[in-house]
């Protein structure tokens, strides 16, 4: 029979093992967010938000120069894929929970957890042989089509659930009352499941924000800002990972603190996206 | 409050097309003011005397979950403006036929129903017959209450006029006023149509979606055990209700509670592990009962 005393013990024991794997859990990311913040911090100014990168000589000169058109690029491609991507995503989310005995079911669902697991610079190549090639340049609108692979398939899993948490007793009122399926579905239980919704597509496009890889031989990158808007959907635009990665190997000890600032400032974006995401699903309980 | 109903009734004489359809709508509004309830609403006339007319029947029904048999061979007549109570022991198949009356095992995962339910002698199980119209004539209240949980009280309601277009606000809040009215809630909330209907307590909510089922205006009224979940008070309330109600609609009730079933039903089906083992009229059925097993479930031997 053991003590009380003991039992205490063996208590504290592993309460102090749980707080350790939380702690190697957190370290890695800790470590990054320093390391990231220590190197990019200087590069963080005024002109870092208003110029643009050009050439490395810019850099070398002392010149003003930044990541303005990346900055830029990066929301119009994001937000571009993120427009392809919801109603794709929420459509089959839709299929997914809300006809469950349709005959297409089973293949979009094995299909949908394919894409989701494909690496992502396939869906680039993918993105390259679909726009990329017909269009005989690298576009953003070629970049925002490969993000929105990456995206369709986490929004159409997110959706399912999100979905399939509204009650059945919701959709069997909604039908009581002589309502058609879609629109059952579209005034009652996507309503109910906002939250949700909403939630895993900041999910979705937080993960596309990060990816570089789709992004290589699509958007392709750009040390300008193009002369008009049109250019950054139908010309290379540069975007945050993928201009990360190209100052990250480059041989400019200037450049590679920018892009250190390239990180932080993708880091907050991202932060940001799943902040609102957390937020929001705090808000439902 | 009173200048309320004034301005909804006045709304609801200057819009013809809905008052001739609703006829007794706009006597059940005017009534209200004197009386302020439910009773001022009477059915369209000769509707009440014609007596046992029928409405429903149900041939050789049968439903199958997969291999299981949900209910097998039920033949039942359903007649205008009276209340069919369906009783028997949980799993006994009451709750499977009364689904198959508007057709929402279609959506149940493999359930299949054979037979024929006739309403006004067509089969709504007829290929070319379309499911949605048929529930909105034929309404639905659940076991437990299910107010759409984003939509405020008045937008439950309605939600069946709105949602498939029907826009106009006189007509949305005549509609709404006389649903909540039939189901006996409207006192309770009229101050606060705006707020969500998932405010209301469960006894509310209930009749909220007895009121959202009626505003859509069904022939046959479908309820699925309406009172398991509430209070005695608002049992009794619902109960008063399905008494008034069955002067406009036809009511098939599924009940737990025999003393319920005796108390509103004018006519009594027991159900025992599928099959359908005796019908007739509720007084008879309760106090001279031809079969055993009816007069053992009755009587509190099993169940």
């Amino acid at each position: 029979m053991k003590t009380l005393l003991q039992r205490n013990i063996r208590d504290r024991i592993m309460e102090s093992l749980l707080v350790l794997s939380t702690i190697v859990v957190l370290l890695p990311l800790i470590i990054i967010l320093v390391h990231v913040v220590v190197n990019g911090i200087s590069a963080l100014n005024w002109d870092f938000f208003t110029q643009e990168l050009g050439s490395p000589s810019r850099a070398m000169q002392g010149r003003p120069t930044g990541l303005v058109h990346t900055i830029l690029g990066t929301l119009v491609v994001d937000f571009l894929a993120l427009f392809i991507a919801v109603p794709i995503g929420f459509g089959a989310g839709i299929m997914l929970s809300e006809f469950p005995d349709h005959k297409l079911n089973p293949t979009l669902r094995v299909m949908n957890d394919t894409l989701n697991g494909m690496p992502a610079i396939l869906k680039g190549l993918l993105a390259f042989v679909l726009i990329v090639k017909p269009m005989g340049t690298f576009s953003g609108l070629a970049g925002a089509v490969a993000l929105a692979f990456v995206m369709i398939p986490i929004i159409a899993r997110t959706t399912e659930s999100a979905l399939m948490s509204i009650p059945w007793s919701i959709r069997e009122a909604g039908l009581a009352i002589g309502l058609p399926r879609w629109r059952v579905v579209l005034s009652t239980v996507m309503p109910a499941a906002r939250f949700g919704l909403v939630t895993g597509t900041l999910i979705a496009f937080a993960r596309a924000a990060g990816e570089a890889a789709p992004l290589l031989f699509t958007s392709f990158g750009n040390n300008y800002l193009p002369n008009h808007w049109l250019g950054m959907l139908l010309g290379p635009v540069d975007t945050l990972p993928q201009r990360l990665y190209s100052l990250a190997i480059s041989p400019y000890s200037h450049w590679h603190s920018m892009g250190w600032a390239a990180a932080i400032v993708l880091l907050v974006f991202v932060i940001l996206c799943f902040g609102t995401a957390r937020y929001l699903t705090r808000q439902k309980h | 409050m009173m200048n309320l109903i004034q301005t909804i009734t006045s709304k609801a004489s200057s819009f013809p097309l809905f008052a001739t359809s609703e006829s007794r709508q706009s006597g059940g509004l005017a009534e209200a003011k004197t009386s302020a309830g439910i009773t001022g609403i009477s059915g369209t006339p000769g509707k009440e005397k014609a007596g046992k007319q029928l409405r429903m029947e149900t041939r050789d029904l049968t439903v199958h979950y997969g291999s299981t048999v949900g209910v097998k061979n039920v033949s039942l007549p359903i007649y205008d403006n009276q209340v069919l109570a369906l009783i028997g022991p949980s799993g006994c198949g009451k709750t499977t036929y009364l689904r198959a009356l508007n057709r929402m095992h279609d959506l149940t995962r493999g359930a299949s129903v054979t037979g024929s339910v006739l309403l006004d002698g067509k089969n709504i199980y007829d290929s070319e017959v379309n499911p949605v119209i048929i529930r909105r004539r034929i309404g639905m209240v659940f076991q437990k209450p299910t107010p759409f949980p984003t939509m405020s009280i008045y937008d439950n309601v309605v939600a069946g006029l709105k949602l498939v277009g029907i826009r106009n606000t006189s007509v949305l809040d005549e509609v709404c006023e006389r649903a909540l009215r039939q189901a006996a809630l409207f006192e309770e909330v009229k101050d606060r149509l705006k707020s969500p209907g998932s405010s209301l307590s469960g006894g509310q909510q209930q009749r909220l979606s007895i009121a959202r089922a009626l505003a859509v205006d069904p022939e046959v009224l479908l309820m699925d055990e309406p009172t398991s979940s509430l209070d005695p008070q608002s049992t009794s309330r619902i109960e008063d209700l399905i008494h008034e109600l069955k002067h406009q609609v036809t009511i098939v009730i599924v009940t737990h509670n025999m003393q319920q079933a005796a108390r509103v039903s004018d006519n009594t089906a027991f159900f025992y592990v599928g099959d359908l083992i005796e019908y007739g009229p509720t007084s008879t059925l309760f106090t001279k009962p031809k079969e055993t097993r009816t007069e053992e479930y009755i009587t509190g031997q099993f169940g």
